[in-house]
Parts: structure tokens; C-alpha cells; sequence
């Protein structure tokens, strides 16, 4: 108990201090006018629309982008990806389930209304009991047991189970939203105009076309540069790159490495890149059929030429892993790199196995995203040369129906990916390989144990020694076929001031244009 | 005449039934709706608790007649993504589609006219030589690269156009000319075959021989003659317009009924799936029916018939 109070103390002076240099750094719109700079267009490209500005219903990360210029959580992670303050001031943690946040009291909604406790805790409560909005990140706050409010600007958090990556879906996925307004008109008429705290508030949403923004100068933090932004939703990435070559948008998002060469012509405009938060991988059913034994497992992993499809397909703008995050991660092992490529190895653990050319190793191989075909068909001809028969079907709908709902087939295999939303080992983890969550294919009781323990873990570095021994031991074990992780690319105009982040979060407050 | 407009009235109805009964089975093509609506890790009872929230766990039967009941009176369900009436989301999408194909329309079917007139009257000249051949070369240009090539010029190269979205007039010029030309060759040859046919006829050399001028043997007999046929074809053509939208939205970003239908299709929001499908299948029964009616109209010959 004594270890808890020391930690939250320090905790209580790391924030504390990283509110104060966080305000620092964002500093740089010191002395200038709120709403003074030129108004900045950013293309969402994705291929739907978005049909609510509810911030709490979707986990997108691409409609994200609007939510976090118009609202706030109580926590945020800053441009290293470190754990800052937002509508919190601080936060102490009794014990290991219980979170004490004491909120911030200079903060107004854009209707004018005062930021209190009952808002934090009516957010939660309608994403976890609002069975008609249904809200998709449900799933990211079923581990907390309670929350309740401790006067007007404090609120207890207590959890079902240890978990040090809590905070960061504070910081990463829910966004506070006002009561007294979703009292008043409720979910769909809030999802039209939404209402917040962020830097910056709803001035109009043409459906199909755009969402604009303007500089909310009421802003606690500090005052928003642009006058304006605004979200395009242009699906097509030729229209996308030719909007950006013709001064209409400023950045461009989710560009293809094919299509970089064409932006590296112009003056215009510049290619951003840097190492993202999505990870790819073959998941497969590992409780009985050919992949219940782990040679046939790494003999998948040995087969795979990562990096000849990390250069040739996808441009350089991937990088192999033998883990199931990415580097810029939290809980990334340096340690463990990505499986050699040695199809004779391969061979030969399919052959220990009890497979060879009489008795192949016969896989059907499913993909659900059209995008990822090239990829699909590239690794199908990697397995097939190490002698495995592979059926590559192509089913948009495996993905829900087949995979997410646990009816994976013996000898089937999927492409999937996962962003790390919460930039934490946890995340990926939960979701694809712990048999006490979401994990319904490769589970085993000591990996288990060690993913717990690693979650419940206070302590940063020992945090992160757990995910080393952790990320070993599932090297070994291959419960999916490891590849890759990719890169953000944006497309930038030249004018604009802008970096891209690990985690795609796209703040708008501080950037600036020239004309 | 009102019996026939009766019965193709009772025919069309039939019809839109046997649309709304494809449109409400789609849903049970696209897998588990509830599935769907959950988020991508929920549990077997957070999917359960949904399916009870949307009545998904009653008879699929009992599910169409309430979908039926409801459709009938303009509910068409709820959106899965923005939960707001589906209806009211096409509805507010529609008039840019209509206005985008209406203008297609009229620019093709003008310069279609105007171009296919001129061949006719100067039949074997260079000009109509080049009519034929051009309308063929059009019609097989695909609307998503021609699209695209327009951007790249008038847009990103000369930047005389904006490329995408729908903010004023000038938005519509592009993806109005990328819509029309593809039918811009077929109106041209229709009008040419068509009026060469009403040239040849006894009426016109009768005209001729009463020495009327060669405009008003053009444009005053045989142009009006051979305007039924046209009709015909722009009735075909408007499904063709329809379909061609969804590419020319895409490209163009136009914020029309078809872009609102494909991001649906992809997040598979089948309120609004079923509304798009219901009610452009109930647009191109009511064009059809108008076309008829428009044939019956203009052609006293086809009155008495059946």
C-alpha cells in the first residue's frame, strides 16, 4: 500500500510538471490572436462518410480526427506519445483499481456551460448503458467497475482489474461530452451538432462534403491559430492527391506508397512519413487443425520473405516485426526482431511435423480488404514455395462473421491488422491473444498469467521487462504469423506547418499557414 | 388511355413490392446485423443485448411485414452509423444526384441533337464521318479515368475548376461533362439513324417538292418525327444515368445519393442500403411510367394500342 501512495505522489509531480512544460510546448501560438492564422483543410480519406459527430460512438481512427479538435478527454498523449493532463489537473491512485482525477474548473463547454464531474460520469454511463446508441467503445471501458463524482471537479474511477493502460483511453478513445446538452436533445440531434470543450467548436457539416470548424476563443488551453478548419471527405486517392496539388487541401492522409511518386514531382507539396501504429498480421485457429502445433506455426513464420514485401510492395513504407505492435509502441522489445526469411527451415519443421509432398499442409487463406489482395497474393506464393497447398479466397464478410465471432475452421488463416489506438502493448494484446478477453483463438494459461501481469504492472520499467520476457516468449511460440507494421504518409502542402504522429491523431490548434 | 395508365399504374406497384422484398432480404446477405452493429471486440452478450435492442431476434417474416408496415408510411429505419432515420439521410442526398444527372441529361442530350441533326442533314460528309467514329470513341471511355484526366487538367494543371465536392455552380461542370459524354455518342447516333429514317420519308420529299426551306423541312417536320424515338432511348438512358453517377460521384466527390450508398455499402449500414435501393428503384419505375405516359402522349398511333 505504502509502494501505491509513493507512486501516486510522484505521479501527482510527473503530471503536474507535464502540465506545466506541455503548455510550453504548446506555447508556440504565444502571441498570436486567436483565430488570426489562415484556415487549414485537412482530406479524411476513407471510404465512408462519417454520418454522426458523436464522439463517443465509433472507434475510427479517421473520424477521430474531427472529434479531438472539437473536444477533449481528460487525459491526452502529447507528440512523444507520453500521458499529459487534459480536462484532468492530476490524478492520484490509492490502490491498484482505484483512480482519484482531479479535473480542471476553468473549462467551458462551447454553449457556454461549466465542465464538471457529473459530465464525466454521464459520458461514461451512456457509453456503457445506451443500448440504442450502441456505442462501439463499449468494449474500451468494460473493465471499469465505477465511476463516480467527488465534489464538482473530481472523479473516482475504480476498475474491475488491474490496468496500467487505462489512462491512455482516457487519452486516446473516450472524449467528455456535456450532459446538460444530450439531456436536452438527445444522442442523434447531439450527433448533428455536437457540443465540446476542444480548441475548436462546429460552425457547419454539408453531409457528404465536409465538416468546417472554427477557433473556439473561449479555449482553456491555449488559444486555437487557424480561423478555420475543415474536413474533406474526398474517397477517391487520385482526386485526393490532385485536391492537394491544387491548393484546395493541405494535407493529405492515408496516401498510398504508389501514389507517392506522384506528389514527390511537385513543388507544392511535400510526402510526410513516420513509423505508425499499425501492425499486420496471418491470425489462424490454433485450438485443433494443423496449426494446434507450433512448428507448423513458425514454419509460416520462416516461409515469409517480410522484407521483400515491405520494399517491393509496399514502397519502403513498412517494416517487419515479430511482435504484434509496432515500435513507436509502448511495450515494443527492441530485443525481438522479426523471423529470418529461411524457407528451408520452414521445410524442415513442416517435415518434423509430419508434412511433406505426398501429405501437404493444405491452408485456405482468407483476406476481407480488397486493398490488401497484392499482399495476400505475395505471401500465398512464399507458402506455397515451402511446399503448403493454399486456397486464397477473397470474403468481405470472413472478417465479422467468421473470424470475430470464433468460428475459424481448421487449417484457415486470415490477413488482419490492428491500429494501436491506446500506442500500448495491452491493446494488441487483449485483442488478439488473451483467453480471459477477446483472445478466442491462441491462448495458454502462462501467457495469460504474464499479459495480466504485465497490465497490472505500475511500474513503467518493469512494465516494460514484462512485454520483453512476454514478447519472447511469443516469438517462440508463433501464435499468428508475424509481418509487418506501416507508416503514416501524408501528403503536405509546402505552406503548411505540420508533422505527422506515431499514433495518426491530427491536432490542428497550432498550425499554421502561409498564404 | 385511363386504363392503360391504370394498369401500368397497378403494374409498377407490383413491381416496387418485389423491389421492397429484394431490398429487405439484402440484410440477411450481409451477415449477422447485430454482429454488425457491435464493436469490433464485443462480447456474445453485448451482441445478444443488441439483437434484442433492434427486434433482430424475431421471424424473419414477422421482421419484413413490420419493415413492410413501417416502409409504407416513410420510416425506413434507423441508420446503424448516425441512428438517424435513413430516409431522411437519402432524401437529403437526393436532389444533388437529381440535379447532377438532370444537367448530364440536357448537355447530352442537346449536344446529342444538335450533333446527330447535323450528321443526318450532311450524311457521308467528313463531319458525319467523324460523328460516327467520335460517338463510338467516347462511349468507351471509362467515366473513372475521364474523371480523372478532367481533374488533372482543369483542375491540378490549369486550375480553372475545383476538383471535387459540390460548393457552387463551377463544382458542377466536371462531373456533369464526365456524366454526359458517355451518352453524349449514343444520343448523337440515335438522332442521326433516326432522323436519316424520317428524311427518306414521303412526307419530307413532298416538302421538298412544295419547296419548303431546308430549315424548316429539318427542324420543322423531320425533327419532330424523329423525336419519339429519342424519348425511347432517354428513358433506357436514365438508368445508364443512375448507374454511371456512382463512379462520377466517387471521383468527384459529389455529395449525392450514390456516395452516401457506397460509404453504407462499405460499413454496411443496411437501413440505408435498403432505403437507396427502394427508392432509386422507385425513380426509375415513376421515369418509366412518365415515359409511357409522355410516348402515349406524343403519339397518337400508340393510343389504341396495348
Amino acid at each position: 500500500m505504502a509502494g501505491y501512495r509513493w507512486f501516486a505522489a510522484a505521479s501527482l509531480v510527473i503530471l503536474t510538471a507535464g502540465a506545466a512544460t506541455g503548455g510550453r510546448a504548446q506555447g508556440a501560438s504565444n502571441g498570436v490572436a486567436c483565430g488570426s492564422g489562415q484556415p487549414v483543410s485537412v482530406n479524411l480519406l476513407w471510404p465512408t462518410q462519417p454520418n454522426t459527430l458523436d464522439p463517443n460512438y465509433d472507434t475510427l481512427v479517421m473520424f477521430a480526427q474531427i472529434s479531438r479538435n472539437m473536444f477533449n478527454g481528460l487525459f491526452k498523449l502529447d507528440d512523444s506519445m507520453t500521458l499529459q493532463p487534459d480536462l484532468a489537473v492530476s490524478y492520484s491512485q490509492p490502490d491498484a483499481l482505484t483512480y482519484e482525477i482531479e479535473l480542471r474548473k476553468d473549462v467551458v463547454f462551447h454553449d457556454g456551460s461549466p465542465f464538471t464531474s457529473a459530465d464525466v460520469v454521464a459520458t461514461f454511463d451512456r457509453i456503457v448503458k445506451d443500448q440504442k446508441l450502441a456505442s462501439k467503445q463499449r468494449s474500451y471501458v468494460s473493465n471499469i467497475k465505477s465511476v463516480t463524482p467527488k465534489g464538482d471537479h473530481a472523479v473516482n474511477f475504480v476498475l474491475k482489474q488491474p490496468d496500467s493502460s487505462f489512462l491512455k483511453s482516457l487519452a486516446t478513445i473516450i472524449y467528455i461530452t456535456p450532459r446538460s446538452v444530450i439531456d436536452k436533445v438527445g444522442n442523434v440531434e447531439f450527433g448533428k451538432k455536437p457540443v465540446g470543450t476542444g480548441p475548436f467548436k462546429l460552425d457547419s457539416w454539408t453531409m457528404g462534403d465536409s465538416v468546417v470548424l472554427t477557433a473556439n476563443c473561449d479555449y482553456h488551453g491555449d488559444k486555437p491559430i487557424p480561423s478555420k478548419v475543415e474536413f474533406r471527405f474526398i474517397a477517391e486517392p487520385a482526386t485526393q492527391i490532385s485536391s492537394l496539388q491544387s491548393g484546395e487541401i493541405d494535407i493529405a492522409t492515408q496516401v498510398t506508397s504508389d501514389l507517392t511518386a506522384a506528389l514527390k514531382s511537385s513543388r507544392d507539396v511535400a510526402v510526410q512519413s513516420i513509423d505508425g501504429n499499425q501492425t499486420f498480421w496471418l491470425s489462424m485457429n490454433t485450438k485443433e487443425g494443423p496449426f494446434a502445433d507450433p512448428r507448423v506455426r513458425q514454419a509460416l513464420n520462416y516461409a515469409i520473405d517480410r522484407t521483400a514485401i515491405a520494399r517491393q510492395l509496399l514502397g519502403g513504407f513498412a517494416t517487419p516485426v515479430g511482435q504484434v505492435y509496432s515500435k513507436s509502441v509502448f511495450g515494443y522489445t527492441k530485443a525481438v526482431s522479426p523471423y529470418p526469411f529461411d524457407p528451408d527451415k520452414a521445410k524442415a519443421l513442416l517435415r518434423e511435423a509430419g508434412y511433406d509432398s505426398s501429405r501437404p499442409l493444405k491452408i485456405e487463406f482468407y483476406n476481407f480488404r480488397a486493398e490488401l489482395n497484392p499482399v495476400q497474393q505475395s505471401i500465398a506464393s512464399f507458402l506455397s514455395d515451402v511446399g503448403i497447398k493454399v486456397t486464397t479466397r477473397f470474403d468481405p464478410n470472413y472478417f465479422v462473421d467468421t473470424w470475430q465471432s470464433g468460428k475459424m475452421g481448421r487449417g484457415q488463416v486470415i490477413i488482419r491488422s490492428n491500429n494501436n489506438l491506446l500506442m500500448d502493448a495491452d491493446f494488441a494484446l487483449g485483442l488478439e491473444l488473451d483467453g480471459t478477453r477477446r483472445g478466442m483463438y491462441f491462448s495458454s494459461p502462462e501467457t495469460d498469467a504474464a499479459i495480466a501481469k504485465a497490465r497490472g504492472e505500475s511500474d513503467r520499467n518493469a512494465r516494460q521487462a514484462a512485454y520483453d520476457a512476454l514478447n519472447k516468449t511469443l516469438y517462440n511460440l508463433a501464435p499468428v504469423t508475424f509481418l509487418y507494421s506501416t507508416d503514416g504518409i501524408y501528403g503536405v502542402s509546402t505552406r503548411v506547418d505540420w508533422k505527422p504522429r506515431p499514433d495518426g491523431a491530427i491536432y490542428l490548434a497550432n498550425v499554421t499557414k502561409r498564404r | 388511355m385511363r386504363s392503360r395508365f391504370i394498369n401500368r399504374l397497378a403494374f409498377s406497384v407490383l413491381v416496387m413490392l418485389g423491389v421492397s422484398a429484394i431490398t429487405f432480404l439484402l440484410m440477411f446477405l450481409a451477415g449477422d446485423p447485430a454482429a454488425l452493429l457491435a464493436s469490433e471486440d464485443a462480447t456474445a452478450a453485448e451482441v445478444e443485448a443488441i439483437r434484442k435492442a433492434y427486434g433482430f431476434d424475431r421471424p424473419i417474416v414477422v421482421q419484413y411485414l413490420d419493415w413492410l408496415w413501417h416502409a409504407v408510411q416513410g420510416d425506413l429505419g434507423v441508420s446503424y452509423q448516425s441512428r438517424r432515420p435513413a430516409l431522411e439521410l437519402i432524401l437529403h442526398a437526393l436532389p444533388n444526384t437529381l440535379l447532377l444527372i438532370a444537367c448530364a441529361l440536357a448537355l447530352s442530350v442537346s449536344t446529342g441533337v444538335i450533333v446527330g441533326v447535323l450528321a443526318a442533314t450532311f450524311r457521308g460528309s467528313r463531319f458525319d464521318r467523324l460523328v460516327i467514329t467520335g460517338s463510338v470513341f467516347v462511349q468507351s471511355l471509362p467515366s473513372f479515368w475521364l474523371g480523372i484526366v478532367m481533374i488533372l487538367i482543369f483542375s491540378a494543371t490549369l486550375r480553372l475548376l475545383p476538383t471535387s465536392g459540390f460548393r457552387g455552380p463551377s463544382y458542377l461542370i466536371l462531373p456533369a461533362v464526365t456524366l454526359a459524354t458517355f451518352q453524349v455518342g449514343t444520343f448523337a447516333r440515335m438522332v442521326r439513324s433516326s432522323m436519316l429514317e424520317v428524311l427518306d420519308s414521303d412526307f419530307v420529299r413532298t416538302a421538298r417538292a412544295k419547296g419548303a426551306s431546308a430549315g424548316s423541312i429539318v427542324f420543322g417536320h423531320a425533327l419532330p418525327n424523329a423525336a419519339l424515338p429519342i424519348i425511347t432511348v432517354v428513358g433506357l438512358e436514365l438508368g445508364g444515368l443512375y448507374g454511371g453517377a456512382v463512379v462520377t460521384e466517387t471521383v468527384f466527390g459529389w455529395p449525392g445519393v450514390n456516395t452516401l450508398a457506397l460509404s453504407a455499402i462499405t460499413s454496411r449500414d443496411m437501413p440505408v442500403i435498403q432505403a437507396f435501393v427502394l427508392v432509386v428503384g422507385i425513380l426509375v419505375v415513376i421515369t418509366n411510367l412518365v415515359i409511357d405516359m409522355l410516348y402515349t402522349i406524343l403519339d397518337p398511333r400508340t393510343r389504341g394500342a396495348r
